[in-house]
């Protein structure tokens, strides 16, 4: 019976030479994608702040990562979301609609309808959508150039019962009375224009009015207060607004 | 050199095969009937946003360092796929899902491994390619299809006796049915270069995962405080306010589990590398993967994570070991006739 003859022995000089320097490269690559990653929030004087990654690593992978991990579907850097303990709950509840406005059918993402594995990847889908972003509060006053127009930029704004709208202002106009001014990222709007076509297409509908419900985690704290806050963990919607077909 | 090059029975690269195989079946299988939404053009995730997507990539990679623009850094990067040749048109797709779980089918079983095991890598590639999720059962499964891709394209190729065939295809079947292999010349109870080589990259991708994961919990204060397992105890839309306060009473006890919990799993993904090689740590390394497995699958209703993980832990096997868990897997009716037969010592 016929032996796959590879020992040390018998592997040559030059094959062992050029799989360890392989290898070595190999492991170098994937090391410097985990490293070449922002790190924090830190604190420092200036506030919460993200540290760059080291130079060298962000040096190497910013050739092997583009290049070769990406291409090999390695080049994630193992900072998993599910690390950060606490993230709000979340789920999608899209209003579709005919062309004279009339409601067809609400539906609700994740849907409890479908099989776990689809309803965990739906969960997914729309935990992208949670995060909202800490708009800076401006810094001086813009003025548009000649025949042209400031570039606007979409907040939150708190609307009727309570609903968050998105309104979209001029830079400079971010208001300034408010303890904190958040947009959704535009990743949340590309997802959630993305989602609502999908529903209209499937569904024959002609707009989709896109809600994310969002609730805040609980903290272990609430097993030794007295009191909780009314409204402290109430759910939070958000409208994304009546997305065309 | 003796680490990577020294010939290991192959035992060990056809069950991790074996047992990848099956979760890649596993997780792909749940998707028939939402094929066209999950991985069509017209789905979910369109033409439309993909092109809107990668406008933002370009963004996030310039605005590193704004911790007001984190989400758009931590993108998923876009990439290839081969479903996207066909993604638009919905019969192309649908017939491209169910050859590709015939394709990982085949491989599971041994058939053609040189061939099925790049197709199977170019399956869970195209599969997990999408910028909608970036979780780390994706990240998983992609490492767990290469290195098996890595092991099984280097299998047997020294040998100068080789039918073309089998050079090109592997051989068909490798280990899943013993009698056939008999006569072939790879059979289950040979040594190679290239399952331990391929094995080894997987072990050290694995630890660096593990550890770098554990290290990045430690950016979290909750972490710290052993307070996060707390959050998946209690989900925001699964518990109410009252079911919570109602556990008050014992909150020092339950706070003190879910921290030696927390810790736990720390002292585990970072402490990886000093018991994942050493045979005599077995149950911390196999014991710590079942109880992530439980611990993803109910706290975290991650369904891919846990198993991933075991069959990564399981790739730290040493022959000797994956033939005495054969050898009391022969209990069972119709097995033993699948089970490889131990390679001696001196074996080349």
């Amino acid at each position: 019976m016929a032996r796959i003859r590879s020992t040390p022995a018998d592997l040559p000089r030059w094959l062992v030479v050029a799989g360890s320097i392989l290898i070595v490269c190999h492991l170098i690559a994937v090391a410097s994608a985990v490293l070449a990653t922002v790190s924090g929030p830190w604190v420092t004087f200036e506030g919460p702040s993200l540290s760059p990654p080291p130079s060298f690593a962000r040096a190497i992978n910013d050739v092997s990562g583009r290049y070769y991990l990406k291409n090999l579907k390695l080049g994630d850097n193992y900072h998993f979301a599910s690390n950060a303990p606490g993230p709000p709950g979340v789920f999608v509840e899209v209003r579709l609609k005919d062309a004279s406005g009339q409601l067809l059918k609400t539906i609700r993402i994740p849907d409890a309808r479908t099989n776990p594995s689809v309803r965990y990847w739906q969960a997914l889908v729309v935990q992208g959508l949670a995060p909202d972003q800490l708009v800076p509060p401006p810094a001086g006053e813009s003025v548009a150039a000649p025949r042209k127009t400031l570039e606007t930029i979409p907040i939150w704004d708190p609307g009727e019962g309570g609903t968050l709208t998105i309104h979209r202002v001029p830079e400079h106009l971010i208001p300034r009375d408010r303890p904190a001014v958040y947009r959704p990222t535009e990743w949340s709007l590309v997802l959630a224009r993305s989602i609502s076509r999908y529903l209209c297409r499937v569904h024959g509908a002609a707009s989709a009015e896109f809600l994310r419900h969002t609730r805040e985690s609980y903290h272990p704290a609430l097993w030794f207060m007295e009191d909780v806050q009314p409204g402290a963990f109430n759910e939070l919607v958000a409208s994304y607004g009546e997305m065309p077909k | 050199v003796s680490f990577w090059f020294t010939p290991a029975d192959i035992i060990g690269l056809g069950l991790i095969r074996f047992l990848a195989g099956l979760l890649f079946i596993a997780w792909l299988l749940p998707f028939a009937g939402q094929v066209q939404a999950v991985f069509g053009l017209q789905g979910w995730f369109d033409a439309q946003a993909y092109t809107e997507a990668a406008g933002l990539q370009a963004i996030g990679a310039s605005r590193l360092g704004d911790p007001t623009r984190l989400s758009e850094v931590t993108l998923k990067p876009a990439s290839w796929s081969i479903l996207y040749l066909c993604a638009a048109n919905p019969t192309a797709l649908e017939a491209a899902y169910w050859v590709s779980l015939a394709i990982v089918a085949l491989f599971t079983l041994g058939f053609w491994t040189r061939l099925t095991a790049l197709a199977s890598w170019l399956v869970v590639a195209s599969f997990t390619a999408s910028p909608v999720t970036n979780y780390e059962g994706d990240t998983l499964l992609a490492i767990l299809a290469f290195y098996l891709m890595v092991g099984y394209l280097l299998l047997g190729q020294r040998q100068k006796d080789l039918p073309l065939t089998q050079r090109l295809f592997g051989s068909a079947p490798a280990w899943l049915f013993r009698r056939p292999l008999d006569h072939s010349p790879l059979t289950a109870s040979h040594r190679s270069v290239g399952a331990n080589l391929a094995l080894r990259l997987l072990q050290i991708h694995l630890a660096i995962v593990f550890v770098t994961s554990g290290l990045h919990k430690l950016q979290f204060g909750d972490w710290w405080a052993g307070l996060a397992l707390w959050y998946p105890v209690f989900p925001p839309f699964g518990t109410t306010l009252d079911q919570i306060r109602s556990h008050a009473p014992h909150a020092m006890s339950y706070l003190t589990i879910l921290s030696i919990g927390a810790y736990a799993i720390l002292a585990w993904q970072i402490g990886f590398p000093l018991f994942a090689w050493r045979p005599r740590l077995r149950v911390v390394l196999l014991g710590g993967a079942a109880i992530g497995w439980l611990g993803t699958a109910f706290l975290f209703k991650m369904p891919i994570v846990g198993p991933a993980i075991l069959i990564g832990c399981l790739s730290f096997l040493t022959p000797t070991e994956w033939h005495r868990i054969a050898g009391w897997l022969t209990v069972v009716p119709g097995l033993a006739k699948l089970l490889p037969a131990p390679v001696p010592e001196t074996g080349q």
